[in-house]
């Protein structure tokens, strides 16, 4: 439970450090961008927290490339 | 980006020594000679010179677009929305995972090597909230950052090679060529795979040199001097500690520095030491930050990069826990995979952009009948 309070405090300060300027100095489109990646990471961040399965990108790298990998070992030995 | 950050080509090879050097400085032996056994050091020096080959596809890239990074002149030579997307894809798939890859790094070393009672995740976001910082100073200060660092992690460098120059044993690089060239090439080939094939990252930081030359002959030095220091540190592991002792550690550039012993005094400074590895990996990790957001920032056409730093953190963080579930999904995924996916991006992709920008007449040839690109 304190890790997604932790996680939320963390949000809230990065929002209190650049949010401020950015609508200071009228950013819409900034404002947006930076909205949009600081809810992904903290949803990713509160999923991670309550052992939610996430993806692993590299599942799917390893996925594609195990064929080749595995038949260039056998070729190299 | 619409402001003109301007570094100097010192700065620029300095950068990238720092940024070759990085985390490799750490697992590179171990994973040399996982391969390629005591001759780990002949190939440390094969994987430089196949290194060095594809730099002028690199500088050529570079020159062609003088003053555009690589996300402009994506979008410049496939067109605006396939630029885009392929630029976003690159984004993805190669900065910032090797950033997460490397924050994974730091996190295992120093839980491993010192902190072993501290979680993984603080570390993280200790050392994340220093590379956050320094992008949300912007390229120059970086720049300065690495020229003030520089020395020191030179000196301590030159220091730990000569402490342990006592205890250097030519008798662990015998036989030589055991097992004839084969090993070595693939030994090598895990050495250009990471991380000589990554320089392409710092296309985003190129065109902030001023001029195109004084660049192209920074990023040279700056891969050269970088791989001949892992080559440096890969014949000193394999010849003070053993080829089993290298191959069974991590880290064994660590364990190196543990050896270090000036007149049974000064012992056990492996700490001190530590210092080469954190600033190597940190300004490893704030170029990548740098250029994922910069590399965002022009994909969505913002007018600035700086705020995008610590959201972009906050989600590498998280990923650095997640793609790696535990040190043998890594050892496995560093040997097997990565030597292979990263010609995709390392190689291929910057390939496609250079031959579909001499097919279409886009940069430099073209630049002076069509200025607005």
């Amino acid at each position: 439970m304190w890790q997604i309070f932790g996680i939320l405090a963390a949000a809230i300060a990065i929002i209190g450090i650049e949010v401020p300027r950015l609508r200071r100095k009228g950013l819409e489109k900034e404002l947006w961008v930076f909205s949009l990646l600081l809810f992904f990471g903290t949803g990713l961040g509160i999923a991670k927290s309550l052992n939610l399965p996430i993806p692993n990108p590299l599942d799917w790298i390893i996925a594609v490339y195990k064929p080749t990998s595995d038949a260039l070992t056998r070729f190299l030995e | 980006m619409l402001d003109r950050e301007r570094i100097a080509a010192r700065q620029f090879a300095i950068m990238t020594i720092l940024y070759i050097i990085g985390s490799a400085i750490l697992v590179i032996p171990s994973l040399l000679a996982a391969k390629a056994k005591q001759d780990a050091w002949i190939a440390a020096i094969a994987a430089v010179g196949i290194g060095m080959a594809f730099i002028p596809l690199y500088i050529a890239l570079g020159k062609r677009f003088p003053d555009k990074n690589l996300a402009q002149y994506c979008e410049i030579i496939l067109g605006k929305w396939l630029g885009k997307i392929a630029f976003l894809c690159f984004l993805i798939g190669f900065p910032f995972l090797i950033a997460a890859l490397t924050l994974r790094n730091i996190g295992d070393f120093l839980t491993i090597g010192i902190l072993t009672r501290t979680p993984i995740q603080v570390i993280m976001i200790i050392v994340l909230a220093a590379v956050a910082w320094g992008v949300k100073l912007g390229l120059e200060p970086i720049a300065r950052a690495a020229e003030i660092f520089f020395p020191f992690v030179i000196l301590l460098l030159f220091l730990l090679l000569l402490f342990v120059s006592p205890y250097l044993q030519l008798k662990n690089l015998e036989p030589f060529l055991e097992n004839g060239i084969a090993p070595v090439l693939k030994g090598a080939f895990t050495l250009v795979s990471y991380p000589l094939l990554e320089p392409v990252v710092l296309l985003m930081i190129f065109p902030h040199v001023p001029k195109p030359k004084e660049a192209g002959q920074a990023l040279w030095r700056g891969v050269l001097i970088g791989g001949m220091i892992l080559f440096a540190v890969t014949l000193f592991s394999v010849s003070v500690l053993g080829v089993d002792i290298v191959k069974g550690h991590s880290f064994p550039s660590f364990e190196l520095a543990k050896k270090i012993n000036i007149g049974d005094f000064l012992q056990r400074i492996e700490a001190l030491m530590m210092f080469i590895w954190i600033i190597t990996i940190f300004f490893r990790l704030t170029i990548l930050v740098y250029v994922i957001s910069a590399g965002l920032a022009q994909t969505f056409n913002l007018k600035d990069y700086r705020m995008l730093s610590l959201p972009l953190c906050v989600i590498l963080t998280v990923m650095a826990l997640v793609i790696v579930p535990n040190s043998s999904y890594l050892l496995a995924f560093n040997q097997k995979i990565w030597p292979l996916y990263v010609y995709n991006f390392g190689l291929f992709f910057p390939l496609l952009l250079w031959i579909a920008g001499i097919v279409r007449r886009k940069g430099k040839c073209a630049a002076r009948k069509d200025e607005t690109g």
